[in-house]
C-alpha cells in the first residue's frame, strides 16, 4: 500500500473490530503506538486484549476496520519478519531442545544458517536460559517456557516486540528479570507493546498505555497524564489546624498536612505561603493517584 | 517449508513414531513369514491351487496392512496438524513470515516421506518374506505397492486437511470412516459388476468419484493377482469373481488421474481451512 515511513507510528489501527459470530471480541480499536514506545495495553480478562494482538499479527483477520504495523497492513508478511511475538498461551514444540526451538524460529525468519546457533545462544543468555539450551522443553516447567518464548521473541533483531502477558507464569525474580529486558529493549530503540492485566508491571515500564474494556479503549495517554498529580502533601512543623485549613488543607497531628485541590505547578507557592506563616518544611509529597485505582475509576465509568 | 516439513520429521523421530512403525514392520515381517511357513509346510494344495491359495492370502493380507497403514497415516497427520494449532504451537509459528499455505504443504511433505517410507518398506518387506517362505510372488508388486502407498498419502491428505478446522480426534475418526466406506462402496460397486446389478454398480461409482481412496486399492489389486488366478476365478463363475478382494480389470487411468486431482483438491480446501482461520 504504502511505503514504510520511518517516522510513522510503530502501530496503527483505526476502528478495528472482530467478531465470532454473534460475539464481539473486540468494538471498534483505534490505536496509535509511536515507534520506540514501551506500551501498555491494559484491560481486565475477556476485554479483547488478546484478539487485538492477534489483529495486529494477522493471526486472526478482522471483520472491521483496518489498521497499519511497521507500515504495512495487518498480516503482512514482510511486517511479521521484523516482528517479535510471544503469545499467551506460551507453547514450544516440547520434543525440542530449548536452542532448536529458536533455531527453528530463526529458520522461519530467513536468518542465515550459521547465525542461527549463535543468535539462539545469545537469546538463552539474555532470558538467563543459558545453561538449559540442550534440555528439551518438555522438561521445562511453566516460567522456563515463558522464558524461552521471550526469548523466541526477541529473536532476529525485531522493531516491534509483542509481549502477551509475558510474566503470567513466572515468580518474583522473573518478573524482575522481564522489566530488566522491557528496559533494555527500550534503550535499544525497540518498539514494545505490552499486554498486561498486572498494573504494577505497566505502571513500572511503560511510557503510554491504553485502556480497554468490553472490546474499547476507555482511556489512552501517557503515563504521567493519566495518572495527573491530585494534591499535595506536606510534613510542616509550627503551624496549627487553622494555619493549614486557611490555605485549603487538612492537618494530620502530628504534622502532616494535604492539600487536596493543588497540582504540582502549585507547590512553590504552596512552599512559600508556608514558610511565609513559619512553617518548617520537612518534606512535600505531590500525591499520585495508583495506576490500580485510576483503572478501576475507568472500568466503573462505564 | 523445508524447516517444516524438517521438524515434522523430527517430530515423529522424538515422538519415537518412527520406532514405532520400525518396530511394526519387523513385527509384521516376522509374523507374516512365520504363518506362511506353516501354511506352506501343512498346506497338501498343488500346482495353480496351491498358487492360487498364496496369492488370495497375500492379497488378504495387504488389505489389512492397507488399513493399518490408513490408520496410521490417518492419525498421524491429524494429530501434527490439530494438535498444534490447537496447543498454541502454531500460533508462535504462523506470527513468522510464513504464509499458512506454505505451512501445511511442509506439513503434508514431512509426514508423506515418514508414511511413504513406513508404507514402502513394510509392504515390500512383506510381499519378500512371503516370496521367500512360500515361493509366491505377486506379478507387478512396485506398482502395488506404489498404489497402496498414494491410498496411504490420499487419506492422510484428507485428515490433514480437516484438522486444519476440526479437532485430532474428530479428523482421524472421519477420515476412517471415509476409508472404510471407500473400501464397502467399493466392494459394492464389485459386487455390481458380478451380479449384473446396475444400481449397485452405480452405487459403487459414484463412491469411487466422491471418495477415490479404494479405487487405488483395488488398482494395486490388480498388480497382486497373478494372471492364472484370474483365469481360475473365471473359471469358477461369476459369484466367486463378484468377491470383494478379486479385481478383473485394471483401474482406468482416467481414474487414477482423478484421484490425483481429488487429493490436490482436499489439499487445497486444508489451505482455505486454514487461511480462514482464527489461530
Amino acid at each position: 500500500m504504502t511505503e514504510r515511513a520511518p517516522q510513522d507510528a510503530a502501530i496503527r489501527t483505526e476502528l478495528l473490530a472482530r467478531r465470532y459470530g454473534r460475539r464481539t471480541a473486540l468494538e471498534g480499536l483505534s490505536l496509535s503506538v509511536p515507534r520506540g514506545a514501551v506500551f501498555g495495553f491494559l484491560g481486565p480478562n475477556g476485554a479483547g486484549k488478546t484478539t487485538a494482538v492477534k489483529l495486529l499479527l494477522g493471526l486472526v483477520r478482522p471483520t472491521g476496520g483496518e489498521g497499519m504495523v511497521l507500515g504495512r497492513r495487518l498480516g503482512d508478511p514482510a511486517a511479521r519478519r521484523r516482528i517479535g511475538y510471544l503469545p499467551e498461551l506460551f507453547r514450544y514444540q516440547d520434543w525440542l531442545s530449548a536452542r532448536e526451538v529458536l533455531e527453528a524460529h530463526a529458520a522461519l525468519i530467513g536468518l542465515p544458517r550459521a547465525a542461527r546457533r549463535a543468535q539462539a545462544e545469545r537469546m538463552l543468555e539474555r532470558v538467563a536460559l543459558g545453561r538449559d539450551g540442550l534440555r528439551r522443553v518438555g522438561a521445562f516447567s511453566k516460567g522456563m517456557q515463558q522464558r524461552l518464548g521471550l526469548a523466541v521473541a526477541l529473536l532476529g533483531d525485531p522493531e516491534l516486540v509483542v509481549l502477551d502477558e509475558p510474566t503470567s507464569a513466572l515468580d518474583p525474580v522473573g518478573r524482575h528479570d522481564v522489566r530488566g529486558i522491557i528496559q533494555s529493549l527500550r534503550a535499544e530503540g525497540r518498539t514494545v507493546f505490552l499486554n498486561s492485566h498486572l498494573l504494577s508491571e505497566v505502571e513500572a515500564v511503560c511510557d503510554e498505555v491504553a485502556v480497554i474494556d468490553h472490546g474499547r479503549v476507555v482511556a489512552q495517554g501517557s503515563l504521567p497524564a493519566l495518572l495527573a498529580v491530585t494534591g499535595v502533601e506536606v510534613e510542616v512543623e509550627g503551624l496549627g489546624e487553622e494555619a493549614i485549613a486557611a490555605l485549603g488543607g487538612r492537618f494530620t497531628p502530628p504534622r502532616t498536612a494535604l492539600f487536596p485541590d493543588l497540582g504540582e505547578a502549585e507547590i512553590p507557592a504552596l512552599v512559600a505561603a508556608l514558610v511565609a506563616r513559619d512553617g518548617r518544611i520537612h518534606a512535600v509529597r505531590p500525591q499520585r493517584q495508583s495506576l490500580e485505582q485510576r483503572f478501576l475509576d475507568w472500568l466503573e465509568v462505564r | 517449508m523445508l524447516a517444516i516439513c524438517r521438524l515434522t520429521i523430527v517430530e515423529t523421530l522424538r515422538r519415537r513414531l518412527t520406532l514405532a512403525l520400525f518396530a511394526t514392520t519387523i513385527l509384521l515381517i516376522g509374523l507374516t513369514g512365520w504363518a506362511f511357513a506353516e501354511i506352506s509346510r501343512v498346506s497338501a494344495l498343488q500346482g495353480v491351487e496351491r498358487f492360487a491359495q498364496f496369492a488370495t492370502l497375500l492379497l488378504f493380507l495387504l488389505l489389512l496392512f492397507t488399513g493399518m497403514l490408513a490408520l496410521t497415516a490417518v492419525f498421524t497427520a491429524a494429530a501434527a496438524v490439530a494438535g498444534e494449532l490447537e496447543s498454541g504451537v502454531a500460533a508462535a509459528l504462523l506470527a513468522r513470515p510464513l504464509r499458512r499455505s506454505t505451512y501445511l504443504f511442509g506439513k503434508w511433505l514431512g509426514l508423506a516421506v515418514v508414511i511413504g517410507a513406513f508404507s514402502l518398506v513394510a509392504g515390500s518387506g512383506e510381499i519378500w518374506i512371503v516370496s521367500q517362505v512360500s515361493g509366491y510372488a505377486p506379478p507387478a508388486p512396485a506398482a502395488a505397492l506404489a498404489l497402496i502407498t498414494a491410498q496411504a498419502l490420499l487419506l492422510m491428505t484428507l485428515s490433514l486437511a480437516l484438522a486444519t478446522r476440526l479437532s485430532a480426534v474428530t479428523s482421524a475418526i472421519i477420515a476412517t470412516v471415509g476409508f472404510f466406506l471407500a473400501w464397502m462402496l467399493g466392494t459394492v460397486d464389485l459386487m455390481g459388476v458380478a451380479l449384473r446389478y446396475p444400481t449397485l454398480t452405480t452405487v459403487g461409482e459414484v463412491g469411487k468419484i466422491l471418495l477415490p481412496t479404494n479405487a487405488l486399492w483395488q488398482a494395486a489389486e490388480y498388480y497382486l493377482e497373478p494372471p492364472a488366478l484370474l483365469t481360475l476365478v473365471h473359471g469358477l463363475g461369476l459369484i466367486a469373481a463378484g468377491n470383494p478382494f478379486m479385481v478383473l480389470a485394471p483401474q482406468s487411468p482416467a481414474m487414477l488421474v482423478w484421484a490425483g486431482l481429488w487429493g490436490l483438491a482436499v489439499l487445497g480446501l486444508g489451505v482455505l481451512g486454514l487461511v480462514r482461520r482464527a489461530i
